[in-house]
């Protein structure tokens, strides 16, 4: 039960960073990898707001959202933008994210070092015990959180008109245009929400497992696994399948070995994807 | 209402569309015909803002509109019905016909006495209204794409191929619901293949070949003329001797 409790803490986050993958690829068609580093400048935001001006943990949260939101602003508008209106938009925009992801950690390391530095929070200490599981409430936090966000993020598509047009555009992006949904628009909302919540996640893993400059990198490899788990495009198979690695790395860690734990990742995408190669949670497609 | 004068248009290298103008007054029905890759679509993809021009000019109700994004064209009342429908398939018909609003920033209710409105047109869409738009049949896609239309309150109608891949007697329903349309004073804009169906339903016609506008004329002169009878008509001449 420990175990399985602890997955489905990091699990979430997956869940959540897969999200706000999908959300973006979907939206701009871009592999957005520097979303790694979204996640990472989240955390030294709150870094930053928690250790250096002595705020609350809370208002580290608030400002990681707002830096990683910022700086998805601006890739949009400097760069994504740009890039998809070249010849081959995919290929110019995976080099792209690419060249963002190494040049925002290289300035990070610059600017702050490569040390390793924890995230103060005062959930970190406190520890709960319920039922038999103990877990710190920063875990706990980090997976309810993680769930809230994910859970507005559908509300906010399936009930609202900006969220009724994100989907009319991840649907058919003709028909978007035809009825007047403005794509730049859109980009632009898909990256502010997408990267907000990058930012979030960077937060909530800072304090347990530390801030530094390519911290973004794990987490990112893990939200493309699980996106590529779930077949690419189900945002609810994205969700389980998230929940799934989580608990797969946890028992990994915890009956096998603690050293190979970003390796059970991969051995449970291998192994997920020679049982269904078409993506754990798809049914076959009719395709008109 | 509509005034294309002399436009230029086309992708990467090859030019599509060289020189062509047309007009369409308030209230009128107009057809464009044309065979495949006559550039027909790239022509009305012009007007509604998805295809940037290269030369001449366009102008709706006196203003210009070229260079306008799609978004702002549908907001003055030109609407596209593009080919192929580009529905939302895994959006309800009623949230396809939501989006047909979005240009229009109005109230939730509003836009539900709107959509009544248009399943007064098509009574076959009232029970379907919460079924997915990709799993309705062909003619009732049809029937939700020019609804959606309609939703934007269009003044001028476009519509590209709406009778494609239907059968004959959907093909007849579709041209009459837009021989409806264009009695409520919409103007309509109609590019088909099936000349037939067209002519019966406009006062005025235009041949687009390879790019230019090779015939033009009333319904009646379109349907009269030879040219027009043994390429789009399929009505073949007797030889004369």
């Amino acid at each position: 039960m420990q175990v399985l409790a602890n997955g489905l803490a990091l699990g979430a986050i997956y869940a959540l960073v897969a999200s706000c993958l999908l959300l973006i690829f979907g939206i701009l068609e871009i592999p957005d990898f520097a979303l790694g580093g979204r996640i990472m400048v989240g955390g030294y935001a709150g870094y930053f707001v928690a250790e250096n001006l002595g705020l609350h943990y809370w208002i580290a949260v608030v400002a990681a959202a707002l830096a990683a939101g910022l700086l998805g602003v601006v890739s949009e508008l400097a760069v994504y933008r740009w890039l998809r209106n070249t010849p081959r938009p995919l290929l110019s925009g995976f080099i792209g994210a690419l060249v963002l992801l190494t040049a925002t950690e290289i300035t990070v390391q610059l600017l702050f070092t490569a040390d390793f530095r924890k995230l103060p929070s005062p959930y970190e200490s406190q520890i709960l015990d319920f039922a038999g599981i103990r877990m710190t409430e920063q875990r706990l936090l980090a997976g309810v959180v993680a769930l809230v966000l994910i859970a507005a993020l559908h509300a906010y598509l399936r009930g609202t008109r900006g969220g009724r047009a994100m989907r009319a555009t991840l649907e058919d992006r003709r028909g978007a245009e035809i009825v007047g949904i403005s794509p730049a628009k859109t980009a632009l909302i898909a990256m502010l929400l997408g990267s907000c919540m990058a930012g979030v996640a960077g937060a909530l893993l800072g304090p347990m497992y530390l801030v530094y400059p390519t911290m973004g990198d794990a987490i990112l490899i893990k939200g493309l696994i699980v996106i590529v788990l779930a077949g690419m495009r189900s945002s609810l198979g994205a969700i389980s399948a998230a929940l799934l690695l989580g608990i797969a790395e946890s028992f990994g860690a915890s009956y096998l070995s603690v050293g190979f734990s970003d390796a059970y990742a991969f051995i449970f995408l291998i192994i997920a994807l020679m049982v269904r190669p078409n993506g754990l949670f798809t049914k076959s497609v009719l395709v008109r | 209402m509509l005034e294309v004068s002399d436009i230029t248009a086309g992708y990467g290298n090859s030019t599509v569309l060289t020189g062509v103008s047309l007009s369409i007054e308030r209230g009128e029905a107009v057809t464009v015909l044309g065979a495949n890759g006559a550039g027909k679509s790239t022509l009305i993809q012009a007007i509604a803002g998805l295809t940037p021009i290269r030369g001449g000019e366009i102008r709706f109700e006196g203003e210009r509109i070229h260079g306008l994004s799609a978004a702002r064209i549908v907001r003055r009342g030109l609407v596209l019905c593009p080919e192929g429908r580009h529905l939302f398939p895994q959006m309800s018909v009623r949230e396809n016909l939501m989006l047909g609003a979005y240009s229009h920033k109005i109230r939730r209710s509003a836009i539900a006495a709107q959509i009544d409105e248009v399943l007064e047109i098509f009574p076959a869409l009232k029970e379907k209204r919460t079924v997915y738009a990709g799993s309705l049949s062909g003619g009732e896609q049809q029937m939700v794409a020019i609804g959606r239309a309609l939703m934007a309150k269009p003044r001028l109608l476009l519509l590209d191929e709406p009778s494609l891949g239907l059968a004959p007697l959907l093909v007849q329903t579709v041209m009459r619901v837009v021989g409806e349309i264009n009695q409520r004073g919409i103007a309509i804009g109609l590019v088909e293949q099936n000349a037939a169906a067209a002519l019966e339903l406009v006062s005025r016609g235009y041949v687009l070949e390879a790019g230019s506008v090779v015939i033009q004329g009333s319904a009646q002169e379109l349907s009269s003329d030879d040219r027009v009878r043994a390429a789009y008509l399929g009505v073949v001449e007797q030889a004369a001797d």
